[in-house]
């Protein structure tokens, strides 16, 4: 599916240093862009002009962009967002992006890097808002209690640690959808490997990529999940990691 | 007193105790003028006098305690309101910052493709290194003890993890890797959080890979010292100057004996103390230049916070009912 050339994207940020080539780089990618300078602007460009995409600056003016993400969300818009910030606070607690953004990218981004997400939140868009809010995540035998920060197979309790609560809490909510080793990084680890120079230690990429891998397997093994016929998790080269079966809310 | 004990105080409860007292000692004297009216009691003077004694005592040490609560609850906003200033001030930098580099970013992107285009591959380099280290020195201003997101890590498997991954992803390495993890009697847990944790071994690792060159050894040793666990990372590399053995941690330190084209942001170690001291923990350093570095971060253990008689605060729960739970 060939998914730019008509897509909506709404880009909200005061700096017209930043939005200008921003727009002339999406629109030459086939995109229509809306441009919002402050929050109010944004939430009433985002609620009237159905945007397929939102991306976020986090400190605009009248209204800062986890504000305008929050009073969407709570109106029940689904559309994907995407903030241009790291969400600091948010990520230590579970469930991860708690203030309702689908990504997020630091500053300063390559625009090719912009694209990248802009593609990827538009194949995942699921419309599955209440699964963020949701306490309870169920599939199959698996439970996941958000607010006890427990995990039962089959009835029986499992002891995880927080990082494979929350790898397992992201890759439920994105039941069905590959999750690469960096989008993993960003959402469980909060590490954006697109901002580092990668010049340091040539090692570091495939350094975390390993760590992703080396909690996938914990994760596995306490979930008895075998890797050559998984009923939970699965890994495919290339691609990422993907939770196979449908997770209910309750 | 130590100043932790004193946080802890339950002021409330003490100046609710004092002024119960207060009152009951008001209350006795009213009913000793009712029952002298009614000539049915007769209370001495001495009597009278260790009364009023009494409510002297307890009317000012009530008084001290109010003030002195007053005072801590005065402290924690002026701290407070410190805090607060400083983050809105780094926040409004890296933001600053960040929007100054990715319009620089941007415009170098949109310039028509003149001269060396390596001067502009020079440009998006530098910008993207400039935001790194902004958001590095933005990550390091918040590690602060309030803001761990706290579980019970056994360090042992934490740093078995962190040194498979650099033998792995660093073949050329893996046989100089060395790991210690002292488990008897019980494995070494700390109550830590995680991400940060694993970061800060990470870091020690990193830093004794590079400033050392093969076939030496680096050792990674984890073992309990009375309330701590101390991860020591040992190598036998270029060592740092004993003058500059005090400033290693500050940030952007370099030592004077480093090659400056050597990569790095000079935030590792800077990052490995904070996240020592927001844990309650300590990171030292012993060297010797040419011979060998090694850096010792020490963390409390998980069984320091619950066994008895090992801080001031146990003591004071002790005294209070052990409000602890665990072993007492």
């Amino acid at each position: 599916m060939d998914l730019t050339g008509s897509e909506t994207l709404l880009l909200a940020d005061d700096e017209a240093a930043i939005t200008d080539p921003l727009l002339t780089t999406l629109t030459r990618h086939g995109y229509k862009v809306l441009v919002a300078r402050d929050g109010d602007e944004a939430l009433q460009q985002a609620r009237h002009s159905h945007p397929q995409v939102v991306i976020l600056d986090i400190e605009m003016p009248k209204r800062d962009g986890f504000d305008v993400c929050r009073s969407l969300r709570r109106e029940g818009i689904d559309t994907p967002i995407i903030m241009l910030t790291k969400i600091t606070n948010t990520l230590s607690k579970l469930g991860s992006f708690e203030e309702g953004a689908d990504d997020y990218i630091i500053k300063p981004f390559d625009e090719i890097e912009l694209l990248a997400r802009i593609r990827v939140v538009l194949r995942n868009k699921t419309g599955r808002i209440n699964m963020r809010t949701a306490t309870v995540l169920a599939a199959d035998d698996i439970i996941l209690d958000r607010r006890s920060r427990t995990v039962s197979v089959k009835g029986n309790a499992i002891n995880l640690g927080e990082k494979a609560i929350k790898l397992l809490d992201t890759l439920m909510v994105n039941y069905g959808f590959y999750l690469s080793h960096g989008e993993l990084l960003r959402k469980v680890w909060g590490i954006d490997m697109s901002m580092h120079t990668m010049e340091d230690d040539s090692f570091r990429e495939s350094y975390l990529e390993n760590r992703v891998r080396r909690q996938v397997v914990t994760l596995r093994d306490q979930l008895n999940d075998p890797r050559d016929k998984p009923k939970f998790i699965e890994t495919r080269k290339g691609y990422g990691y993907r939770f196979i079966p449908k997770v209910d809310i309750r | 007193m130590n100043a932790v004990v004193l946080k802890r105080l339950p002021t409330g409860r003490i100046s609710g105790r004092i002024i119960m007292a207060f009152v009951s000692a008001l209350l006795v004297v009213a009913l000793d003028i009712v029952d002298k009216d009614a000539h049915r009691l007769t209370i001495s003077l001495s009597g009278n006098i260790v009364l009023v004694t009494f409510i002297i005592v307890a009317t000012l040490t009530g008084l001290s305690v109010i003030i002195w609560s007053v005072y801590k609850r005065k402290v924690t906003l002026i701290e407070q309101t410190r805090q607060k200033t400083q983050d809105d001030f780094v926040r409004n930098l890296r933001h600053q910052m960040q929007n100054h580099l990715q319009a620089i970013s941007f415009a170098a992107n949109h310039m028509p493709a003149v001269g060396d285009p390596n001067e502009l591959k020079q440009v998006q380099y530098r910008v993207k290194k400039m935001g790194e280290l902004v958001h590095e020195l933005e990550r390091l201003s918040n590690i602060r003890s309030g803001r761990l997101n706290t579980e019970i890590i056994d360090l042992g498997v934490l740093a078995k993890g962190i040194v498979e991954d650099f033998q792995s992803v660093r073949p050329q390495d893996s046989e100089r890797i060395a790991l210690y993890v002292d488990s008897v009697p019980h494995s070494p847990s700390i109550c830590g959080d995680e991400g940060l944790i694993e970061q800060m071994i990470e870091n020690l690792v990193s830093n004794a890979l590079k400033y050392s060159s093969p076939p030496s050894r680096v050792e990674v040793s984890i073992r309990e010292e009375e309330s701590f666990v101390a991860v020591r990372v040992a190598d036998r590399g270029i060592g740092i100057p004993q003058a500059e053995q005090d400033r290693v941690f500050e940030p952007l330190y370099r030592g004077s004996n480093v090659d400056k084209a050597s990569k790095g942001t000079g935030l590792g170690l800077a990052l490995a103390q904070r996240v020592a001291l927001a844990h309650g923990g300590s990171c030292s350093i012993r060297s010797e230049i040419g011979r060998y570095t090694v850096i010792i971060a020490r963390l409390p253990s998980a069984r320091a916070e619950v066994a008895p008689g090992r801080s001031l605060r146990s003591w004071w729960y002790r005294i209070r009912g052990s409000r602890l739970s665990g072993p007492s």
